[in-house]
């Protein structure tokens, strides 16, 4: 696999980090939520957010598994 | 209102922006936030900030060129937390900004953010929703659980030493845990059973040994005390502890200081004691089985952890929460019925949480399906008087009353020694102990017949 290659793949998985990342925050904002009695409509909000960035997740594994298929 | 700290998260995902800055106000901290490093360089020029949480990668600029701006203004002193998703950066960070900078690799968690911001644990933190855990650790909504709530607050903003009383199973190990953790102190909690030690070398364990102090000691060791330094120790069974060695435990909890075996250099003790006993105050008086000095030392603030049939509301909450450990492990969806409800509910667990947790424990290990849990259709009563084969009458030595009790708990429970000793309330090397003692007794009775058959 060239350099330019392996940048490219190690800039896809840092990217995968990012919904992750999103997906972990808003849950933890839910819990925290939930245990202080908020209303449920702020959770379905929060659990909205979660369902797209598990879409974005799927999507940016789908971009890596193609530059993968690619660099090799 | 006050904050607990002054915060500023900089990144360009609005998302995560919003959520993590609802997020640290919920944990009682003013927060601001940035989407470019030109308005994050002009908040800390109008600002005065504890923390910031910062992105590498933003729009205008780098994070890099934030933690120079602030080198610039001197203002080394606030804390810095770069969230990246590079793990590689560990290695390269500390030399860009000094001791105040760190990083979480994303993604980030809640108890990432508190750690890095030292936050105070709530008294109710909850992993589960359906399961508060108070301090981390105990479970109970009932008004017996609430009480000790209250004192576990109260005496955790103290160094008062602690005495927990309360019966085998209610899980006073955990109380002192909370205990600890809530008192914020910085050194570690170490946990001791006094009935588990050699009796030989419990002076080495408790205030540690010096190097050829004794046949075996190869080399120094630290105690419990030392162990247990800034934080809390607690000596739990302190009843068991030899009553020889009791004022010698008096004079360290007195002077403050003590020297380990074989040496003689004086060391400072600056941990909070918390020690535990199954016995109640006045069995404790009235058994002598701690001096009255040393009882008033570490009871300064006595807390009484209530039996699980005091606090009844607690028992199908504390079963759900057992049953919902067991299926995350297992895999399983077992589940309480109304039946079994009933048969929790109405028994009296002499063994009390611990006693609760065996029985789903075995209860979901006989499921037949992984949906049903399957107790006994009557819980059995080892400990209560109309038990057949086990009653008391007066005239009876205790002695002869604790041999029967451990005679039928090991029948009970198929000879399993370590589930007996714990459903007993004693260590399995007491139990142990008390078998070896009937084991002499019968021999030694056993070879008095055999002389006089041979005579």
């Amino acid at each position: 696999m060239s350099d330019q290659g392996l940048a490219e793949l190690k800039r896809l998985l840092h990217e995968v980090r990012d919904p992750l990342n999103n997906i972990s925050i808003h849950a933890e904002l839910g819990k925290l939520k939930l245990d202080r009695g908020n209303d449920l409509s702020e959770i379905y909000q929060l659990i909205d957010i979660i369902i797209n960035e598990c879409v974005l997740c799927s999507n940016r594994i789908d971009e890596l598994e193609t530059a993968f298929k690619h660099n090799i | 209102m006050k904050y607990s700290k002054r915060v500023l998260v900089v990144d360009d995902d609005i998302n995560f922006l919003s959520a993590i800055s609802e997020l640290l106000e919920l944990l009682d901290c003013k927060v601001l936030s940035a989407t470019t490093l030109a308005t994050a360089k002009r908040i800390i020029a109008e600002t005065e900030l504890d923390h910031v949480f910062l992105d590498l990668i933003l729009p205008d600029g780098s994070g890099l060129q934030f933690l120079s701006s602030l080198a610039d203004r001197g203002l080394t002193n606030v804390s810095i937390t770069i969230i990246t998703g590079d793990s590689s950066i560990r290695n390269n960070i500390k030399s860009l900004y000094g001791p105040n900078l760190g990083y979480l690799i994303k993604p980030i968690t809640i108890d990432n953010l508190k750690s890095v911001l030292h936050l105070e644990k709530n008294k109710r933190e909850s992993n589960d929703y359906k399961f508060p855990k108070y301090f981390g650790t105990l479970i109970g909504e009932s008004p017996a659980m609430h009480n000790l709530y209250q004192s576990i607050e109260k005496v955790a903003k103290t160094q008062a030493n602690v005495l927990l009383l309360g019966e085998s199973g209610v899980g006073k190990e955990l109380v002192a845990s909370a205990i600890h953790s809530e008192s914020n102190n910085p050194g570690s909690f170490i946990a001791a059973n006094c009935g588990a030690f050699n009796r030989e070398l419990i002076g080495s364990e408790i205030f540690g040994h010096e190097k050829g102090a004794f046949t075996g000691a190869e080399k120094s060791k630290p105690g419990l005390f030392e162990q247990a330094s800034g934080g809390t120790l607690l000596l739990d069974e302190i009843t068991e502890m030899p009553i020889e060695l009791q004022p010698t435990l008096l004079r360290v909890l007195e002077a403050k200081n003590f020297v380990r075996v074989g040496g003689t250099t004086q060391h400072q003790t600056s941990c909070r004691i918390i020690s535990a006993t199954n016995h109640d105050e006045e069995s404790i008086v009235q058994n002598h089985v701690m001096r009255h000095d040393l009882f008033f030392r570490l009871a300064v603030f006595p807390i009484v952890v209530p039996p699980l049939r005091e606090r009844a509301d607690d028992i199908v909450l504390l079963a759900e929460y057992f049953l919902n450990e067991y299926n995350k492990e297992s895999g399983t969806r077992i589940s309480l019925d109304e039946e079994s409800r009933e048969i929790i509910s109405s028994y009296d667990w002499p063994g009390n949480v611990r006693e609760l947790r065996h029985v789903l424990h075995r209860g979901c290990i006989m499921s037949p399906d992984g949906e049903t849990l399957e107790l006994p259709k009557q819980l059995d009563k080892p400990f209560t008087t109309h038990n057949k084969k086990f009653s008391l009458e007066a005239g009876q030595s205790i002695e002869d009353v604790e041999r029967n009790l451990i005679e039928i708990t090991l029948k009970k429970f198929n000879g399993d020694k370590k589930l007996s000793a714990e459903v007993l309330g004693v260590s399995l090397k007491t139990l142990y102990t008390r078998l070896k003692s009937y084991d002499r007794v019968h021999t030694s009775s056993h070879n008095e017949r055999n002389r006089v058959i041979n005579e």
